[in-house]
């Protein structure tokens, strides 16, 4: 029996016969197996997109955020380097899920119509020579260099009217009498000077390489200021940062800052009375200095502060202590400053009228800068001195890495510029973009996250998020 | 005739049957697919369980993204995840939250410090980075979430 079943099993029909069976039952497992893999691997999947996609729609809003954390800056940065096509790549916010921010410009608006704006350069000085040339911007009062020196009294106006010759109020006085020697940030922070608003009855020099930061508010100053050396001075919050993150933080941590710190509004405005006066002296070694305002804002609504808005520089003017009202000379006509709000005369013993008229040695703003060194002066807002000169020099070997810009408008009594001017000039009034309108779009590396976001930013830093979607 | 004999000999001793050796060979095959069918269920039954934990898990921090994200800005987030983690009725052990702050690195990089907020308490211009880890206590699923906080 047992030979027949050992001859008999390896017939042809039996061969194979456990091949087949294993293949049919693969088949048949493979139908599980197979979808129960699927499942496996789509609740896998979907449990990671679930989880990465709250990890990347969290990354493209840091991104926004980041990117709105110095929006001054933004404004600068994405408004000269990017267009509606063209992007601005910002900085990455650092956090573990990478993602790219980009900025786009799409629109930007100038702070008031060409047509409503008031004279950009006025001279006051009888016969005075009117600006010319390619780095003159905006109009020039049809007064200016007028033989009469009263011309240009005809045409003022104490606020900014279309076509006629602006001539500001002095502030509300700034009470708070400062030392001229500013205040230390602590060694937290990074090296910084401060000075708050006030009133400096002593010269104020600032010439050494730590950075100068004005907070935002009115100085009124009867001695020089003086940029000298390897200063870098920022008055006021504004595009231009300073040294500190903001005026809040100056006034919190300046070490041993005043209780009264007087900040008001954004930018500063600087008022000369007596003898004060600003000079950039470049006859001090150093191989860089920088002088940048950021333009002043402040309520409309506030009418003590008011006349200071959108204005840098104002002198006191008239002759109060000497009994006169008014600056009257041959060729000089000056009507005496008012205080905003009320338009009364200001109390000569608060506000001393400046001293430094035309003709005299010293201008009262006297920008030299007749080395070698690295220099920028930026004044963005108004400059009123109308009983005084504004003088600018450059030597001739001297003209290349100089920038000077007061474009704000300027109201003084005479103009004197060197032969030679800086590489980088301009003066007049620039009517600026005030406000810009990006596209911010931000991809998070992983699951197709993105937002986009469409962004209004002012040049002082005010932005508004107009519309924020996101695409998962 | 004969032949026909014959082939119904040999259909007979066809219908035999499998030999024994094939039945091995064929339960030893069965086998070897059969283990991983089991592995397969196994892994399914642990994967499905693992997946609704950290589903789970997520849940509980995109309530947390939700809560730091509505919160007013402040200088420690860390009450929003524990309420987060408590909703889940998971004890508030079951978060860890760490704060830091935005500072400016050299050539406008973004660097970050340690606190949500400087000596002076909150001030306009912070923007905080808030880092919440949530770690289910039944099953130790574990996800970490960075949340960026400002006025925006």
């Amino acid at each position: 029996m047992c030979d027949d079943v050992t001859t008999r099993r390896p017939t042809r029909e039996d061969e194979g016969a456990a091949l087949v069976m294993v293949l049919v039952l693969m088949m048949i497992a493979s139908f599980i197996i197979l979808p129960l893999s699927g499942y496996v691997a789509a609740v896998g999947k979907q449990r990671t997109a679930t989880a990465d996609k709250l990890s990347s729609a969290e990354a493209t809003k840091a991104a926004l955020r980041v990117a709105l954390v110095e929006p001054a800056t933004l404004f600068s940065e994405c408004g000269t380097k990017s267009t509606g096509t063209s992007p601005l790549v910002l900085p990455a916010p650092m956090l573990a899920e990478s993602v790219v921010s980009k900025c786009y410009l799409i629109a930007a608006s100038a702070g008031v119509p060409i047509s409503s704006l008031p004279h950009g350069t006025t001279t006051t000085v009888a016969g005075s020579t009117q600006p010319s040339g390619a780095w003159f911007v905006g109009s020039t009062a049809p007064t200016s260099g007028s033989a009469d020196p009263a011309a240009w009294r005809s045409n003022t106006a104490p606020t900014k009217t279309a076509q006629t010759i602006w001539s500001p109020s002095v502030p509300s006085m700034a009470v708070y009498p400062r030392a001229s020697i500013p205040y230390d940030m602590p060694a937290l922070y990074k090296p910084c000077k401060v000075f708050f608003p006030g009133r400096y009855t002593s010269a104020v020099t600032i010439t050494g390489s730590t950075p100068v930061y004005f907070t935002s508010g009115v100085y009124y100053f009867e001695q020089p200021v003086t940029i000298s050396g390897n200063a870098a001075v920022v008055v006021g919050a504004g595009s231009n940062k300073g040294c500190v993150d903001s005026d809040q933080v100056a006034a919190f941590y300046a070490t041993d800052a005043p209780t009264r710190h007087g900040i008001t509004g954004l930018g500063a405005t600087f008022v000369f009375g007596g003898a004060g006066r600003l000079v950039v002296d470049g006859s001090t070694a150093g191989t860089s200095t920088s002088l940048l305002f950021n333009k002043r804002y402040v309520s409309t609504a506030d009418q003590v502060l008011d006349s200071t808005n959108e204005v840098s520089i104002l002198s006191v003017n008239g002759e109060v202590l000497t009994g006169l009202v008014d600056t009257v000379r041959a060729n000089l006509q000056v009507p005496a400053s008012v205080l905003s709000g009320t338009g009364a005369l200001v109390d000569p013993v608060l506000y001393k009228p400046s001293t430094l008229l035309p003709g005299g040695p010293t201008p009262i703003i006297d920008i030299d800068l007749l080395d070698a060194r690295t220099a920028t002066i930026q004044i963005p807002g108004y400059v009123a001195v109308p009983q005084g000169t504004i003088s600018i020099t450059t030597a001739a070997a001297a003209t290349t890495k100089k920038t000077v810009r007061i474009y704000g408008g300027i109201l003084a009594g005479s103009l004197e510029l060197s032969p030679d001017l800086p590489a980088v000039f301009e003066v007049g009034y620039r009517n600026p973009v005030t406000m810009r309108t990006f596209k911010i779009e931000s991809v998070a590396s992983k699951n197709s996250v993105s937002s986009t976001a469409i962004v209004q930013v002012k040049e002082n830093g005010v932005y508004a998020v107009n519309s924020w979607w996101f695409d998962n | 005739m004969k032949q026909a004999r014959r082939r119904l000999r040999r259909g007979t001793a066809d219908d035999g049957g499998f030999s024994y050796v094939e039945l091995v060979v064929a339960v030893v095959v069965l086998g070897i697919i059969v283990v991983p069918v089991f592995d397969v269920f196994t892994s399914v039954i642990a994967g499905s369980s693992k997946a609704t934990a950290a589903v789970e898990v997520d849940l509980v921090m995109q309530s947390v993204a939700d809560r730091v994200n509505r919160a007013e800005m402040g200088c420690d987030y860390t009450p929003y995840a524990e309420a987060a983690a408590e909703m889940a009725g998971w004890p508030a052990s079951a978060t860890t939250v760490s704060h830091m702050r935005y500072a400016a690195g050299a050539g406008g990089t973004v660097t970050w410090i340690a606190g949500a907020c400087p000596a002076g308490g909150v001030n306009v211009t912070l923007v905080q980075l808030v880092q919440v880890s949530m770690t289910d206590p039944d099953t130790g699923a574990t996800r970490t979430l960075q949340v960026v906080k400002s006025d925006v």
